[in-house]
């Protein structure tokens, strides 16, 4: 009956049938192939390798070394964090899972972690070597966890952490409630370097932000499909590939943290003029604005893209005007309205918006408007509707004031 | 004229009444009460108090007293009785009492969940205990999601949500599944066929989850007048259910009119248009002020029912806002903006799809007018319910188009009268279904060793599943193991996602203009093939099999083209069977195959052949199940020549198609007719009825119990058919079954009848439930 269900279920299945029908070979779990010693506890037993670097290691141009006097006080601004970081509280953390598409039936078969002990930074990799392994695993990784105040990770706000945390739940164990105190390095590696990298990946990072390039590594979308495999053969020269890649991904995070500690703590020094673009937007951000401007004024000098310079003296003339009033901006409108002239509206519009309100000087502000209309008729693309319509606005405001001003004879000229 | 004198107007047209086939009076009902159950909270009691409510109507007093015990219950009682109540007063009751405890509410279609939201808000924001409802659907925005996940006592969405968006992650609604007392399900009519089949498999996922969780929800239903509510809803969520169908609601007098449009051309079986007929009673209720609702069966027919009446009403009151048509596709606003008008009264007339059909809040409406036979009787009911208010006079039209089956119902009101509406049938162990969602339930938590999902076939299919290496059995469990989502690969209404789109290139904007599903698709949709679509003439210049995408583009040309399908039927396994000395009937596994090779231009009106193209498409086939009948004598009652058995067998194919869908409470495209003069698998003439869908969802089986019944209402509708060789309401135009077509389908019909008494006891044993 059964054979005759299965039968059917084969016939309807629409994906072709996979191609070994010989069902799962269950293979024996092995005793140190991974590396690594089995811990045996209540309920059930897991792999922990434990890999201790010396802080003389180097990846890529950072040394370890400096993890430990790396000083994160003061370090709220950009970290957006509940309080300043001690680095010995920092649990690094990375996981491998059984599929990229989330979701409960997902889970974690590897949790890699890595702290500061001593003179050494620690790895220690804690491996479900089958579904009935992970209880036992996550049992021992969330004691280990619990022992640290920050939570290190790359895209862990949104992958690992949440993953990680559904398992738990479903494991019945009390996920630690990270919030403010998980520090997730994407989002401040795409605040640094998401406008001049194609993309903010870990290895991008690794390769044009530490000149580090891994050799023999396995591409994360492979780990789902090896994780299978090792299931069913049970070798294990893949799954230490993976394991490897664990390690390298904490490594990597470990100096990538180095060094964007480096360029907060003195960005003029460090920094190139991308990062320093990044820098003073969190600078201006926690009202740090006289380093905010100086940052800003350092990269327009040092950029080499003129997109990324105009985008610096923009935000640099938003800033002053905002805090230290429309005159302070003014050399910057000027200069961009007419160094960049036939380009650019918003220099124009602020220039008018001055002009008409400030020094009432309403001759000008109509040379201003109408420009910036004249660069809107050549139909340059990326300008709303409403753009323009403001403009006419104002030029028919401008041309009623003008007019005003000559009846009542008051006309007088200023600049 | 207020609608009393408009009734009494309608009675004394001679004119008008020669067309009607019946005129149904139903007497006014006074309401009937019950008191307050003594658990409900003084605060519920002063909320309702302030609404105007001071007494329950006996069958909401009812619903509320069992619930209070334990029980699992489903509401069936008319439009309009007050049934949100019997829901919302034990949800909220409980809340008051237990702040942790939670409900889920689930509603067909987005819609009508937003509906009863604002219902509920109204409700909940006259209570002292802040007590907060949400909506969690697709529109839910992603910041408000995890507010509702913490702290929505009551959470409101759609069996597709539940399915992919929230059991699925059940891990971030740990409260809601801890706490979960009462799941509401509301219009659980709706959940019938493959949707009903789809809905079963989500409840056992839920209840499951549930399980894990260490709750044990109440479930409370609402369903509209079908033959079998209690059972329907207990193959749904598995459990048993008790009953409340005695309304408590008062009434006013009601008149059920059916209508028939004269004949225009009785050789031909032509009538006038059910459209124009509908559109002349609606104005004619609309001009005088008489707020009105009409149901057409398409989208299209409601657009031009709607540019007419706008003309009409636009000349009398000089404006035309006053009549608006609501169907699927309107903007979500635009609906609320409608279903406003008609409540305060600034909408005069809907043109509506039976959208509005369901529960939404429109009001009481005074007239309707069904345009064409709703397709079921539970339909009819809902639609003609439509219209009604507590003190006044209502009337409901009902207008035939010329199909069979409206056909059959105008001339027999006395069936529509006394039979019970249909059943909800469905097939939760549908085995594509099923599978589907226990990969989504592996997915959500693994099985356990021993456990059942509701199905004695689990272990099998679960072992399967681990030799396609979709799961792993590891100790006492079943683990997902691959990569995928599996929700996402499972759409719980029916096969939409197989449909072909049709797109219009003839002009630089491309636009879809239709879908046809699957099977349909290699008949219309070849190259080459002259597609018609709402009357206009399109060539299909290209058919992309693959994507299911046919590009058209409009022409004007003098033929049409017909294809050749071969539909090839093979019986894979006998489920039951029965035969004597004259017929017999099985019912059973089969495969179907469907190719089309060649099709041919035919010119209109003479009908010469134009020419002839070759079709290259692949082969579909289907696993599914089929009903069938055959003609167990060599020379089946007296027809000699094969030619005339062909015949005899087009006819009767053509009426099953259309009648069978009245028994099964299902749309007409749900399933298919073929005959074979001499079938392969029985060696006779026989005649197969097959769901279309795969796996089937069960009508074959209901067909093999009423069997007999199905034939003889083919034989009425033939034999009284007033046309001369063969019509579109009877066998089809004379032109494809011969002008004996009709005679030789009655010999054959009434071969099969005679001397057989219709088997009426074999349903009960039709629909085993599962926990028995």
């Amino acid at each position: 009956m059964i054979s005759n269900l299965k039968a059917k279920l084969r016939t309807i299945s629409s994906n072709s049938p996979s191609s070994s029908k010989t069902g799962p070979i269950q293979g024996e779990l092995d005793r140190g192939d991974l590396g690594g010693s089995i811990i045996e506890g209540a309920s059930g037993s897991f792999v922990l390798k434990t890999t201790s670097y010396s802080l003389a290691t180097s990846y890529g141009d950072v040394c370890l070394d400096r993890l430990k006097s790396l000083d994160l006080s003061d370090s709220q601004w950009w970290t957006r964090l509940d309080q300043d970081i001690d680095t010995r509280d920092i649990v690094f953390l990375d996981t491998e899972t059984t599929g990229l598409a989330g979701g409960t039936g997902t889970l974690a078969f590897l949790v890699g972690i890595g702290y500061l002990k001593g003179d050494r930074l620690v790895v220690r990799q804690y491996l479900a070597r089958d579904f009935d392994e992970e209880l036992p695993m996550l049992e021992a990784v969330t004691k280990e966890l619990s022992n640290f105040k920050i939570l290190v990770t790359f895209n862990g706000k949104s992958f690992d952490w949440p993953l990680l945390e559904s398992r738990l739940v479903y494991s019945r164990l009390r996920p630690i409630a990270w919030e403010d105190s998980h520090l997730d390095l994407l989002y401040i590696a795409r605040r640094l370097w998401g406008r001049k990298l194609k993309t903010c990946s870990l290895t991008s990072l690794e390769e044009n932000v530490l000149s580090h390039y891994r050799t023999g590594d396995i591409p994360g979308y492979m780990v789902p499909e090896i994780y299978r495999a090792y299931l069913e053969t049970r070798r294990p020269t893949d799954m230490l590939a993976v394991m490897d890649h664990n390690q390298s991904d904490i490594l990597a995070m470990a100096a990538l943290l180095i060094h964007i500690g480096g360029l907060f703590k003195d960005p003029i020094k460090s920094c190139d003029a991308w990062e320093l673009f990044g820098v003073a937007r969190d600078l201006e951000r926690s009202l740090r604005l006289d380093q905010a401007c100086d940052c800003y004024k350092y990269c327009i000098k040092g950029a080499k893209d003129s997109n990324l310079q105009l985008q610096a003296k923009k935000q640099l003339a938003y800033l002053l005007k905002r805090y230290k009033g429309p005159e302070a901006a003014l050399g910057l409108w000027r200069l961009m309205a007419d160094e960049e002239s036939g380009q650019l509206i918003f220099p124009l519009i602020e220039m008018a918006k001055y002009l008409e309100h400030r020094e009432k000087d309403f001759d000008t502000a109509l040379l201003y408007t109408k420009r910036a209309l004249e660069i809107l008729d050549k139909g340059l693309a990326g300008y709303s509707a409403r753009i323009k319509d403001d403009l006419i606005k104002r030029k028919n405001r401008l041309l009623k004031k003008k007019k005003g001003r000559e009846r009542n004879g008051t006309y007088r000229r200023i600049v | 004229m207020n609608i009393d004198q408009m009734v009494d107007q309608l009675k004394n047209n001679r004119d008008f009444m020669a067309n009607v086939t019946h005129w149904e009076e139903i007497q006014p009902k006074e309401a009937s009460y019950g008191p307050f159950p003594d658990s409900l909270s003084p605060e519920l009691i002063r909320v309702l108090a302030d609404k105007g409510i001071s007494r329950l109507y006996s069958h909401q007093a009812k619903a509320i007293e069992l619930a209070g015990r334990g029980k699992n219950l489903v509401v069936v009682t008319p439009t309009a009785s007050g049934k949100t109540l019997c829901y919302n007063l034990p949800v909220v009751n409980t809340i008051l009492n237990n702040d942790d405890a939670r409900a889920l509410y689930l509603f067909p279609t987005k819609a009508l969940s937003q509906d009863q939201v604002s219902e509920l808000h109204e409700m909940l924001s006259r209570l002292d205990h802040p007590i907060k409802s949400y909506t969690y659907d697709g529109d839910t925005p992603v910041t408000a999601r995890k507010a509702i996940r913490q702290a929505g006592h009551i959470v409101v969405t759609n069996p597709d949500m539940l399915h992919s968006g929230i059991m699925p992650h059940h891990t971030k609604w740990v409260k809601l599944f801890e706490n979960l007392k009462y799941v509401v399900i509301d219009e659980i009519h709706t959940y019938r066929g493959v949707f009903g089949s789809h809905m079963a498999n989500v409840i056992r996922r839920l209840k499951r989850i549930c399980s894990f969780y260490g709750s044990n929800p109440q479930f409370i239903c609402c369903s509209a007048t079908i033959a079998n509510p209690k059972e329907l809803t207990e193959r749904i969520i598995g459990q048993e259910t008790e009953l409340v169908d005695e309304s408590g609601a008062p009434s006013g007098r009601k008149h059920l009119v059916f209508y028939n449009p004269p004949l225009v051309n009785r050789q031909l079986g032509i009538r006038k248009s059910s459209t124009l007929e509908s559109r002349k009673l609606a104005s004619s209720f609309l001009q005088n002020g008489i707020q009105t609702i009409v149901f057409a069966r398409s989208r299209l027919l409601v657009e031009v029912l709607v540019t007419y009446l706008k003309q009409l009403v636009r000349d009398k009151l000089g404006k035309s806002n006053s009549v608006r048509g609501y169907r699927g596709g309107y903007l979500p606003n635009q609906r609320r903006e409608i279903e406003r008008g008609l409540r305060d009264g600034s909408i005069m007339g809907v043109i509506s799809t039976n959208a509005l059909e369901l529960g939404i809040d429109i009001g009481h409406l005074q007239t309707c007018i069904m345009c064409g036979y709703p397709g079921t009787i539970a339909s009819s009911w809902q639609q003609a319910g439509r219209a009604g208010r507590r003190q006044e006079t209502a009337i409901a039209i009902m207008v035939a188009s010329s199909n069979p089956l409206d056909q059959y119902i105008i001339q027999h009101p006395e069936y529509f009268l006394k039979a019970s509406p249909e059943m909800g049938l469905i097939n939760p162990n549908n085995l594509y279904i099923l599978m589907s969602h226990i990969k989504c339930a592996a997915f959500e938590l693994p099985f356990e060793d021993g456990e059942d999902f509701g199905v004695d076939s689990l272990q099998g299919i679960l072992e399967y599943l681990e030799e396609e290496k979709v799961l792993r059995h590891v100790g006492s469990r079943w683990h997902w193991m691959t990569d995928a989502f599996p929700a996402n690969a499972v759409s719980l209404r029916s096969a939409a996602d197989e449909n072909f789109i049709i797109i219009d290139i003839t002009f630089a904007k491309h636009r879809v203009i239709g879908e046809l599903d699957r099977f349909a698709a290699p008949m219309f949709l070849h190259e080459e093939a002259i597609y018609i679509h709402e009357g206009d003439q399109y060539q299909v210049e290209k058919l992309d099999f693959e994507e299911k995408k046919a590009y058209v583009r409009r022409v004007d040309v003098d033929y049409y083209t017909d294809a050749n399908l071969a539909v090839n039927l093979k019986v894979l396994e006998v489920f039951d069977s029965q035969s004597d000395d004259r017929i017999g009937k099985g019912w059973g596994e089969v495969m179907v195959t469907a190719l089309v090779t060649m099709f041919k231009k035919i010119k209109f009106d003479s009908h010469e052949n134009l020419g002839w193209g070759q079709v290259r498409l692949p082969e579909l086939d289907m696993h599914t199940t089929a009903y069938w009948l055959t003609l167990e004598q060599e020379r089946p009652f007296g027809i000699n020549s094969q030619d005339d058995l062909q015949n005899a067998l087009v006819g009767i194919a053509n009426v099953l198609g259309q009648i069978a869908p009245i028994y099964l409470m299902c749309d007409p495209k749900d399933i298919n007719v073929i005959y074979q003069v001499k079938s392969p698998f029985t060696q006779k003439p026989t005649i197969f009825i097959y769901d279309s869908s795969p796996g089937g969802v069960g009508f074959s089986e209901k067909l093999f119990n009423i069997h007999l019944d199905l034939f003889e209402k083919a034989y009425e509708i033939i034999d009284r058919c007033s046309c001369d060789a063969g019509c579109p309401s009877c066998v089809g135009p004379a032109a494809e079954v011969s002008q004996q077509g009709k005679e030789l389908a009655l010999k054959v019909l009434g071969g099969i009848l005679n001397d057989i008494q219709p088997q009426g006891q074999a349903e009960d044993n039709l629909l085993k439930l599962p926990f028995k």
